[in-house]
């Protein structure tokens, strides 16, 4: 793996190595022409200067050759290039030797003479020779030259006008350096300027890559990458520690392996019908599956599947979590909540028989008023018979006397309802209903109390899905409650409303309002705890069961200062929404 | 001034045991009207009617008590015959006390009640005639002089003609003549009967 500062040191040199070549093919290239062309001018220039000393010779005798070399205009042409160093170089062969009539030597200094087998002046010896040319090699001090050369046969001359290579080559080095050093520095600059310029792009880069990895690597869900044949591409730590494999031991694997048995075998089936159809069946969606860990153990997941397309591929991508403490928490959760229940169930059940208890006066009027009219009606009869009636009118006596037997049986058969011990069981009632059926109870109770009872039921109104013996028991204990509020009310303004309506879109309101003392900002805390009680008898349960009892249903108990005396305590139930009978979360 | 055919009153707020006790009463050929509270038999009694009433103890709003005060106030003898499914002890005395005829507990015989019917209408009967020979008595004193009142007076604390006389500073031939008009005009002949007929009109 390339760490980042090595890759910009590799790109840079590439380019590097690539400038130099592209400067050096040019150099290349010019040196080329530039060589030839000079090539071309020695060897116009030898060729001129040959004829010249053909011409010459033709005027003088050849053994004149130091006179014609003392005016000849060699020199001057050969010096006529200042600081070059271009040269014309005059030699013959004088007995294996090459003898040089140019250039001209002080008598002073050491003559230039060579051997013909010497190793050096190529151009002189090639000249000598016969031939003409051009040539680069070693002149006759021994330095490397470009020289064109030519034979005079008149005179058994050779004639070589040389140029030293290096002469030729100094402004290309000279380039090459210049293209060298300027390509480096421009170099050096770019890499610079390219990392001031882009190092903060590449830092936020890494920045965004180390972030997402954290998150991937930190997140409480396990996140995992397969691709189209179901293969895992990455396996996040959560997703290790979830299913205890390391991301290496997986990465490559079909995800099969971190499923149960039943459900990795269709699994491939799942993946190619998607991919053939297209159908989605759960991306996007998320749903709770089983998943496997690698000690074989299963344990209940929410899977979320997202799918991401590149050009080539497509990638999925799969979010985990571990339903596991959950589930396990729903059923603790469910386990006390059924606790609750039964608790709720047997207290409301206590309160019910307390209740019977203190109603039972009441309740043995209600059983008495049907048995003293039986009572009547048949000795009424009797006296019919005796007195010879019409059957007709005897008939119509004894329908009566049946009326009222099943009117004293329906008093008790209610009270048996209402007093069992039973498991809560709900049903969609209109709630007029039970108001009504509960009047009946409280009917003799408010009688004895001496209290008026105005029955104010709103019509239409929707169902509710209560539990009906135990909605009866709030409305039971709230009318009780009203009514013995009322003792120290005047006879004549002892009177207790129930009232029922739809109080919103989703909710029942029923109310009780009593005349009574009503309760004092004081202990308006007060009325709902447990074993809190203004009367003597009773346990002071009441209200708290009955507030628990409405709890339970989704409902709300308060009260609050009815007008002008006493309270008015009044409670919501929701309406049912629609008519298919959904389970009861609480039985 | 009184109605002759004595008419059984039944008021219960319950439909049964007021139709059942109707019929019961219609039975022995009694005439019986019947009401479901108090307030509506309160609105078309007469008290010139005779007959009893037979009421029931506890009735929302106006209870078979609240009723009693209410006649009582009206000057209404109607006798009154209570019936109660609670055996209400402290609330049957107060009843009594006002002058209830009976207390009944439901359900009860219904000789029992009948006879107790009977009772109250005989009794109903006896006052309204008593009431009505009292009425005539305090007429025929009303047409007395003042002076007959006077000597009449006299004649009840047991004074014989002679001194009424010397009291008033009349002649006993004056005083015969207005005993005369007095015996004439209270219409009795003797001395027996008109100072019995003072007698009731006196408490």
């Amino acid at each position: 793996m390339l760490t980042n500062p090595r890759r910009i040191m590799l790109l840079t040199s590439t380019m590097a190595i690539i400038a130099l070549i592209v400067v050096a093919i040019t150099i290349r290239l010019l040196y080329q022409t530039a060589f030839n062309e000079q090539r071309v001018r020695l060897q116009d220039y030898v060729s001129a200067q040959a004829i010249l000393f053909e011409i010459l010779n033709n005027n003088k005798s050849v053994n004149d050759l130091e006179s014609i070399l003392a005016k000849s205009p060699f020199k001057t042409l050969a010096v006529g290039e200042i600081e070059s160093s271009l040269e014309l170089t005059l030699a013959r062969l004088v007995a294996n030797k090459i003898e040089f009539l140019l250039p001209r030597v002080p008598s002073s200094k050491k003559s230039l003479d060579l051997s013909f087998n010497t190793s050096v002046a190529l151009p002189m010896r090639m000249a000598l020779n016969g031939n003409s040319g051009t040539v680069i090699g070693l002149d006759y001090q021994g330095v490397e030259v470009v020289a064109a050369f030519q034979f005079i046969p008149s005179l058994q001359l050779g004639v070589v006008a040389k140029i030293d290579m290096q002469e030729i080559r100094r402004p290309y080095v000279y380039v090459a350096l210049v293209a060298l050093v300027s390509t480096f520095l421009l170099l050096f600059i770019g890499a610079g300027l390219f990392r001031y310029l882009g190092s903060p792009l590449l830092e936020s880069i890494l920045e965004q890559e180390s972030r997402l990895k954290s998150v991937l690597n930190t997140t409480v869900d396990a996140i995992i990458t397969i691709d189209e044949s179901g293969l895992i591409e990455s396996f996040n730590s959560t997703a290790e520690k979830m299913f205890g494999y390391k991301a290496s031991q997986v990465t490559g694997k079909n995800i099969r392996l971190l499923m149960p048995s039943d459900y990795a075998r269709a699994h491939d089936g799942y993946l190619t019908n998607y991919i053939t159809t297209g159908k989605k069946k759960i991306i996007g969606i998320g749903r709770e599956v089983t998943a496997k860990t690698a000690d074989g153990k299963p344990f209940p997941i929410d899977l979320a599947i997202s799918e991401t397309r590149f050009q080539k591929r497509r990638l999925f991508t799969g979010i985990i979590r571990d339903l596991s403490k959950y589930k396990e928490a729903q059923a603790e959760l469910t386990k006390v909540e059924d606790e609750a229940r039964l608790l709720r169930e047997r207290l409301a059940h206590v309160d019910r028989i307390g209740t019977m208890g203190e109603l039972a006066t009441g309740i043995a009027h209600e059983i008495n008023q049907p048995l003293a009219a039986i009572a009547t009606y048949t000795q009424a009869c009797i006296r019919f018979v005796e007195s010879g009636t019409p059957l007709e009118d005897i008939t119509e006596t004894l329908d009566k006397v049946s009326e009222q037997a099943h009117r004293a049986g329906e008093v008790i058969r209610r009270l048996r309802n209402f007093i069992k011990k039973r498991e809560s069981q709900r049903a969609q009632v209109n709630i007029n209903l039970l108001i009504e059926e509960m009047v009946l109870f409280s009917q003799s109770d408010a009688r004895l109390h001496n209290v008026r009872l105005d029955i104010q039921l709103a019509n239409d109104l929707p169902l509710v899905n209560v539990d009906t013996v135990q909605i009866q028991q709030v409305i039971l204990n709230l009318v009780r409650n009203g009514l013995e509020a009322m003792v120290n009310t005047p006879k004549q303004e002892r009177l207790l409303v129930i009232h029922s309506q739809q109080d919103s879109e989703a909710t029942l309101l029923i109310s009780v309002r009593d005349q009574g003392h009503g309760i004092n900002e004081k202990q308006s805390h007060l009325p709902f705890e447990p074993f809190y009680t203004t009367k003597n008898t009773g346990m002071g349960l009441g209200l708290a069961i009955s507030r628990s009892i409405i709890v339970a249903h989704g409902g709300e108990l308060h009260f609050c200062p009815n007008q002008p005396n006493g309270t008015d305590f009044h409670f919501s139930l929701p309406i049912v929404v629609n008519l298919t009978t959904h389970k009861d979360p609480l039985s | 001034m009184t109605d002759k055919t004595p008419i059984v009153f039944i008021v219960d707020d319950d439909a049964a045991v007021l139709d059942s006790i109707g019929l019961l009463i219609k039975s022995v050929g009694l005439e019986a009207k019947l009401f479901e509270s108090a307030q509506s038999f309160l609105d078309s009694y007469s008290t010139k009617q005779s007959g009893c009433l037979v009421l029931d103890v506890r009735m929302p709003g106006m209870s078979g008590l609240d009723l009693q005060v209410k006649l009582i106030a009206l000057g209404c003898i109607l006798p009154i015959i209570f019936i109660t499914g609670h055996g209400d002890i402290p609330m049957a005395v107060k009843a009594m006390q006002y002058g209830a005829v009976d207390f009944l507990q439901k359900p009860f015989r219904d000789q029992e009640l009948l006879d107790r019917v009977q009772n109250a209408i005989e009794e109903d009967f006896q006052t309204r005639s008593q009431h009505f020979e009292k009425h005539s008595i305090e007429q025929r004193l009303a047409a007395l002089t003042e002076r007959e009142h006077q000597v009449l007076d006299m004649i009840i604390a047991g004074k014989a003609n002679k001194l009424i006389a010397a009291d008033l500073k009349l002649s006993q031939r004056t005083i015969e003549i207005h005993r005369a008009h007095i015996l004439e005009k209270m219409q009795t002949r003797s001395l027996a009967h008109l100072v019995r007929m003072i007698m009731m009109v006196s408490d």
